[in-house]
Order: structure tokens, then sequence, then C-alpha cells
């Protein structure tokens, strides 16, 4: 039971942190690398708001705000990116991962100056631990797995059942076809943006009171979103979900019979496993 | 004047400045001189793989094979000479890309780099995991210099062996770039469909420069490692392998002169800045977006031009 109960929170983490950039990716097939940036910058905008607000209105309600505000500001974020990197760069995948690359390491050094280069601690919204059949969990990590699973079936409604989230999915499928339907490309790929920066927003506001939070917090998650998204297929959500789990348990359970020093290993070996007979991911359509 | 001329003499005169700059310079300098000179390894070594049309990310983390190489032979069992446990190096950095070319190949454009990027990731994490072969986070010390220096603690002398070795990799893949299969490489590098289509070994040729720039890689660690005395997990640090990306992209990747400038570039930043080292990543960082932005905006620019004047 607590195997099991670490393996949804590592997974729920996993998919909060790749859930906007496979967004991103399946859509406009670009790789934002300030993704780990933005997710880091959502994290400080709720450390400010809950050290700010907390002794008003209690941690759970200035969490709750820092969340919004997180979302709000890393939203910015990525309407500012498309405006002025991935417009002019439009059909340039390398430009704009190396210039995204470039904006990560001024978005780091800017917050590093800030706030310094030591770690802060969130104090968590939420105390305690929750008991499920004799196994324990942090009420904290509960918060992470609510988020995500929230985030993941919000996303899956917007998609399928708004009229915006069927424009998303036309431009993904084919954005010639979508622009001859009259649909605005560029407009979607704006919205598809400020939407994937804000999920990167919340989960930074969802993660931060769990682990220390740092300048560098985000570059450290990304090479494992990236082997998610490559493993679980090209411009394909749901396929980012399911490996999502499949590291979630994996890795869970390499740390739980003691093999943990094997985890990145593992994870390339699987990552070039899938690209040498699937090149698409296993859940992707070719290209 | 052809195109391989120039890359030649671009390398040699890289290769006599450094050495001139040596006996003339301080020993501030020196040290300047001699990262320079192995970084300029590094960027060449690089530009090599951009030309088949893929910006690998795992450069640096195959630069640390060349590393962990020279300081295991050098040591008891192995003894090796430092010299052949370079070439060791080196040789250990081509097959382990030539272990990795035939998935990560399997890829083009955006997967390409996510993929180098997680694999030299792993591999970095490897290095830190593996504490009875590479010891840990805080890697192997004491690492001897090359024997065939008179004097292995002067830093000029050694300074001469990196620019002789430069020159030499230089040549190699100048070489290249004129041969036969270089010319080819560019090709699949410019449009691989047509050039399969005329009967090139697409994926062959994208290996063959993934191996021979990864080869470059794993000397300039050997040479790393020799030259500070200790290898560890931090010398694969993201600044490095930004450092040398920037370089061909703010120098441009066409000819050898390129990179090279680029690199010069990135090192005046760096020197200028020297009392604030915090805020060299992020001037770094706006120089490489400035020159994107403006590259692509200059090329529209000069379609604008063309079109007019047509």
């Amino acid at each position: 039971m607590q195997i099991l109960l670490n393996c949804l929170s590592l997974t729920s983490f996993y998919l909060c942190f790749a859930l906007g950039l496979a967004l991103v990716f399946g859509v406009m097939r670009i790789i934002n690398f300030a993704h780990g940036e933005f997710f880091m910058i959502g994290a400080y905008a709720t450390y400010l708001c809950i050290s700010t607000l907390s002794p008003q209105l209690g941690g759970p309600v200035a969490w709750a705000i820092g969340a919004i505000v997180a979302a709000a500001v890393t939203g910015l974020l990525g309407l500012v990116l498309h405006r002025i990197m991935v417009v002019p760069l439009g059909d340039k995948p390398l430009a704009i991962f190396i210039s995204t690359l470039a904006l990560s390491y001024v978005i780091q050094t800017i917050v590093f100056q800030i706030f310094g280069p030591v770690g802060l601690s969130i104090a968590p919204p939420m105390r305690g631990v929750v008991n499920f059949g004799g196994a324990i969990l942090p009420a904290s990590r509960l918060v992470v797995i609510g988020v995500a699973a929230v985030l993941a079936a919000g996303l899956w409604v917007f998609l399928m059942r708004s009229e915006a989230g069927r424009r998303i999915r036309a431009v993904a499928q084919n954005p010639r076809g979508a622009l001859l339907q009259g649909i605005r490309t560029e407009k979607v790929g704006r919205l598809t943006l400020i939407l994937g920066s804000s999920i990167a927003g919340i989960c930074g506001a969802a993660m931060g009171p769990i682990s220390q939070i740092s300048p560098f917090m985000g570059a450290g998650a990304l090479w494992k979103a990236f082997i998610i998204i490559i493993v679980g297929g090209i411009g394909n959500i749901w396929g980012a979900v399911a490996a999502a789990a499949i590291f979630g348990v994996l890795d869970t359970l390499m740390s739980q019979f003691g093999a943990g020093r094997f985890l990145a290993l593992t994870s390339a070996a699987v990552m070039l496993f899938v690209l040498s007979v699937k090149p698409s991911g296993l859940f992707g359509e070719k290209e | 004047m052809s195109a391989f001329r120039r890359d030649l003499m671009t390398v040699c005169a890289l290769g006599a400045a450094l050495v001139v700059g040596g006996f003339v310079g301080s020993n501030y300098m020196l040290g300047v001189f001699v990262l320079f000179g192995m970084t300029s390894i590094l960027v060449l070594s690089y530009r090599t793989i951009t030309t088949m049309g893929g910006w690998s990310f795992a450069h640096i983390a195959i630069m640390g094979i060349g590393g962990y190489s020279v300081a295991i032979l050098s040591k008891p069992p192995f003894d090796l000479p430092v010299l052949v446990a370079i070439v060791a190096g080196g040789l250990f950095a081509a097959l382990f890309a030539a272990l990795l070319s035939y998935p990560v190949l399997q890829t083009r454009q955006y997967y390409f780099f996510l993929s180098t990027f997680a694999a030299g990731e792993a591999l970095r994490q490897c290095f830190i995991q593996f504490r009875e072969i590479t010891g840990g986070t805080s890697g192997i010390a004491f690492i001897e210099r090359p024997e065939i220096l008179p004097n292995p603690s002067s830093t000029l002398e050694f300074l001469c062996l990196v620019a002789a070795v430069l020159v030499l990799l230089g040549i190699f893949y100048a070489s290249l770039d004129a041969s036969d299969a270089g010319l080819k490489i560019k090709a699949v590098g410019e449009d691989e469909a047509l050039s399969s289509s005329i009967g090139i070994d697409a994926w062959a040729l994208r290996a063959l420069a993934f191996i021979l720039g990864s080869f470059g890689a794993g000397i300039a660690g050997g040479l790393f490692a020799t030259y500070n005395g200790i290898v560890s997990p931090s010398d694969i640090n993201a600044m490095l392998m930004f450092k040398v990306v920037a370089a061909c992209v703010i120098g441009g990747t066409t000819r050898f002169s390129g990179p090279i400038l680029g690199l010069l570039f990135l090192t005046l930043i760096e020197e200028i800045f020297r009392f604030v080292p915090e805020f060299v990543p992020m001037i770094w960082g706006v120089f490489v977006i400035i020159a994107i932005l403006f590259g692509q905006w200059a090329r529209g620019r000069l379609m604008v031009w063309r079109i007019k004047n047509a």
C-alpha cells in the first residue's frame, strides 16, 4: 500500500512537470527549455504569497492565492515568450530550443540575484499526514496528487469538449489544414503556450512546499521530463501521461528495492530502447 | 583560396597565437590560453557534429568519458602513459557515441536534442552513482601531466601540447570536411530526403560525423583532466555545454573561423565580467538570443531587398 502511494505521488510529480511541456510540444512542435524555470518561478511566486499572506489568511488560502498568482505570472511569461521568440522564429525548432535555453540562464541569474542561491523552504499549507489502510502520506503530497489529477482531467475536458480545445487539437493534427479551415494558428499557438506555462507555474506552486526551492530546481527535473515526452510519443499528451505513470512506478520500485543508483541509467536505457524500436515513441504517430 | 585552406590557416593561426601569447602573457593569461585552446578543440569537434544537421547536447558528457578514461587508465593497475591514455579516452568517447548512434540517430530535429540531452544527463548521473569506478561526486584526483613534457608543472609547456593537439585535430577535421565523405555529410545535413534519393547512406554518414566529433570531445576531456589533475562530475556542467553551443550559434558553423570567433567573444565577456561571475551566464544568454533573433530578422530583410531589386 505504501509503495502504491509512493508510485502515485511520484507519477503525479512527473505528470505535473511534463504535462505543460507535452502540450506545447504536441501542438506546436517546439521545446521550451525554460519550462523548468517557469516551474521555478511558480514556486517562488507561491513562496512570496505565502510568506506575506499566510499570517492574515491562514496557510491553505494563502497557498491557493499563491497558485493563482503563479499561474498568472507564468502564463504572462508564456505570452511574452510567444511574442518575442516563437512568432519570429516560427518554423525553426533548433533556434527556438537554443534561445529558450539561453532564456533559462537569464531567468536563473535574475532569480539568483533577487533571492540568493540558497534554497528556501515554503511552509506547507496542509500539515500532518493522511492514513490510507496502514500507509502514510504527507498531506502536501496529497495536494500534488490532487493538482495533477485536476490538471490532467481539466486539460482533457478542455481539449475534448470546448471550442478552443478543438481548435488546439486541429492545429496539433494538421496545422495547414487548420489554417485552411479558418483557424488562426498563431492565436492557438499563443493560447497553448500560455496554458502550458501556467501549468508549469501551478506545478511549481504544488511542488514548492515539498522540496526546497532554489534558482536551479527547474533544470534538475527537466531531463526526466524530456525522457517522458520521448517515451510517451511525439505530439501525444496522453502518451506523456502514460509514460509518467511508467516512470513513476519504475522509479519508486527501484528506490524501494535498493537499486536507486541505477535510476538514471535505467531511464536512459528505456528511452534508447524505445527509440531503437519505435522512434516516434510508444504512443506516437508517424510524422 | 579554397575553404579547406582557409580552415587550415584558421587552426594553425590559432595554435600559433596561443603559443606566442603564452610566451609573452602573464601567468594568469597562460591559464586563460590553455582553457581557450582546450575549449577550441571542443567547439571544432562540435562543429563537425553540427554539419550533419543535428545539434547534440551530449557533447560535454561524452567529453567526460575522455576525462574519466585518462584518470582510470593512467593509474594502477593499467599505468598507461598519459598521452596514450588521452588517445584511448578519445577512442572510448567515439565508441560510446557509436553505441548511442543507433537509437539517437533514429531521431531528427527536436527529438535529437531531447534524446542527446537526456542521454548526456544520464551519463553524468552514472559518473556520480558508480562510486567504485569513478569516485562518486568527488571524482578522481592526482592525475599526472603527460610524461613527454620535460617539466610537468610548467603551464607553458602544457599550452604548447594543447596547441599541437588542436592543430592536429584541426587538420583532421578540415580534411574530413573537404573529403568526399565530408561533402556528403553536409549534403545530408542540408536535405536528408534528397541525399537519400541519390543513393547516399544518410544514417551511416550522420553516425560518422557524430562518432568523429565525439572523438575530439574525448581528447579534449583527457586534456582537461590532466591539466586540472582531477576529474569529477562537476566538470560536466551545463554552462560548458551552453558555451560550446553558444559559440557555434554566435559565430555560425559554415567555416572553422565561426565557432572560434564565437568562443573568443564569449571568453572576452567572461574575462571582462571576471569579478561578477554569476552574471556571465545571463550575459551569454542575452547575446545568444540577440544573435538568433537578429539573424532571423536580417535574413528576412535580405529576402525583401532581393525581391525589391530583382
